[in-house]
């Protein structure tokens, strides 16, 4: 059923089964605490069409993973890889989700970046990445983008000599994203990563933990 | 009173004043607008599920502080120079508490000297948390003779809290792995705390 614009009474008009029932009933079936429900606690309402509201749901998701290194495709959006006979850890999270055309991702990750170890870099260009981004997939197909992604760059040249001894940077941090070209429907998001190192025997790698998503579809 | 299922209208069936107070006045009463109490034009009201057939109203609060603030201790607990950021509210089960600031490392002058800062939060009030690493916004860097500050924000969805005023308030803690009694600092922090 879907609300309905109530009638204007009139004296002397007979009031009717019909007209209760589509006045009281089936608009009040249509109204925020009619569609409230204990599994849907937390849950907030929007708009989905000329008078019709729907219930939206925050969904979390966390991946509290130990792991001291990780490795990943160099210059390419992915989960972690195995490399050098270490178990990759766990991909993700990932959250899917009952969504509108719009949603807010909130990501939060530790990650440590190593610079060039405890000899000065010389090289601007020798510097060390790493990009937390979201993908999208089931009603929608979105490739993660490093326009909307948590970044984080190792290297820090600093004029005029350019040599710093930059061992490392370990940051624990949020990050929001917003999607307004979303298809409406079972929307699937997945933190993925990106790495991009050109410096001494640790290309590829990085350290990421304590990662958690929460979306707020709307 | 609660919301109830409406009744379904037969044709020839008395109307009764329970029918209508039931539908007509205790229903109503459940409604958004009719929850719509807060006549604060500056902080207005969300409205969220609470339960079957129950929804209610609920403020955020934010709160800024404009300075700079300073710890000598890696225990968390407040800075010299302010306490906070602060922001009292009533909560259900759940919350979304997001908070940001430029934290800033400083080094000795070895080649060493790792510094590291964490802005974390207690709850008080109808919940007791304490401030956890795991999270807390924290900033650590390897560099020698650097102080570099940046701009960054975290956020924590927390699904255990008692239902009732909790009282959210930053707090801080730093170290260097180098030097004893290092000073963290925290410039601008700030705090947004949603109940859901």
């Amino acid at each position: 059923m879907v609300w309905t614009s109530p009638i204007t009474f009139v004296d002397g008009s007979a009031l009717t089964a019909s007209q209760l029932n589509t006045m009281i009933r089936d608009n009040l079936l249509e109204t925020a605490p009619a569609k409230s429900s204990l599994d849907a606690i937390g849950g907030y309402f929007v708009t989905e069409g000329y008078n019709q509201i729907g219930v939206r749901k925050p969904s979390l998701s966390n991946v509290y993973d130990t792991t001291d290194e990780s490795y990943f495709i160099e210059g390419q959006f992915g989960d972690p890889i195995a490399n050098m006979a270490k178990t990759p850890p766990e991909s993700g999270p990932s959250v899917t989700c009952q969504t509108g055309t719009t949603a807010m991702v909130l990501i939060s990750t530790g990650f440590l970046v190593t610079g060039g170890g405890t000899t000065p870099v010389t090289d601007p260009d020798n510097q060390r990445s790493l990009v937390v981004g979201v993908e999208v997939s089931g009603a929608t197909t979105i490739p993660a983008t490093e326009k909307q992604a948590l970044v984080c760059y190792s290297l820090l040249p600093t004029a005029p000599s350019n040599t710093l001894v930059f061992r490392f940077t370990n940051v624990q941090a949020g990050h929001v994203l917003w999607f307004d070209n979303l298809n409406p429907g079972e929307n699937t998001f997945k933190m993925v990563w990106k790495i991009g190192s050109k410096v001494g025997s640790d290309d590829g790698k990085a350290t990421i933990r304590r990662r958690k998503m929460l979306v707020m579809p709307f | 009173m609660a919301w109830t299922a409406p009744h379904t209208y037969l044709a020839d069936e008395p109307l009764t004043a329970d029918q209508l107070n039931n539908d007509l006045y205790y229903n109503m009463l459940e409604t958004m607008p009719a929850k719509a109490t807060n006549d604060l034009t500056d902080n207005p009201l969300f409205f969220y599920i609470s339960g079957n057939n129950t929804i209610v109203g609920r403020e955020r609060g934010y709160q800024f502080i404009k300075n700079i603030g300073t710890r000598t201790s890696f225990t968390f607990g407040d800075c010299t120079e302010f306490v906070g950021p602060t922001v009292s509210l009533t909560t259900g089960t759940k919350a979304l508490i997001m908070w940001g600031c430029q934290p800033a490392t400083t080094s000795n002058s070895s080649s060493t000297g790792d510094h590291e800062t964490q802005m974390g939060y207690t709850v008080s009030g109808a919940s007791t948390k304490a401030a956890e690493e795991e999270r807390s916004l924290m900033f650590m860097q390897g560099v020698a003779s650097v102080k570099t500050h940046m701009g960054f924000s975290q956020w924590d969805m927390r699904t255990d809290l008692t239902p009732g005023v909790n009282t959210f308030t930053c707090k801080y803690r730093a170290r260097n792995f180098d030097v004893a009694n290092s000073t963290g600092e925290w410039r601008w922090p700030t705090l947004i705390v949603i109940p859901l």
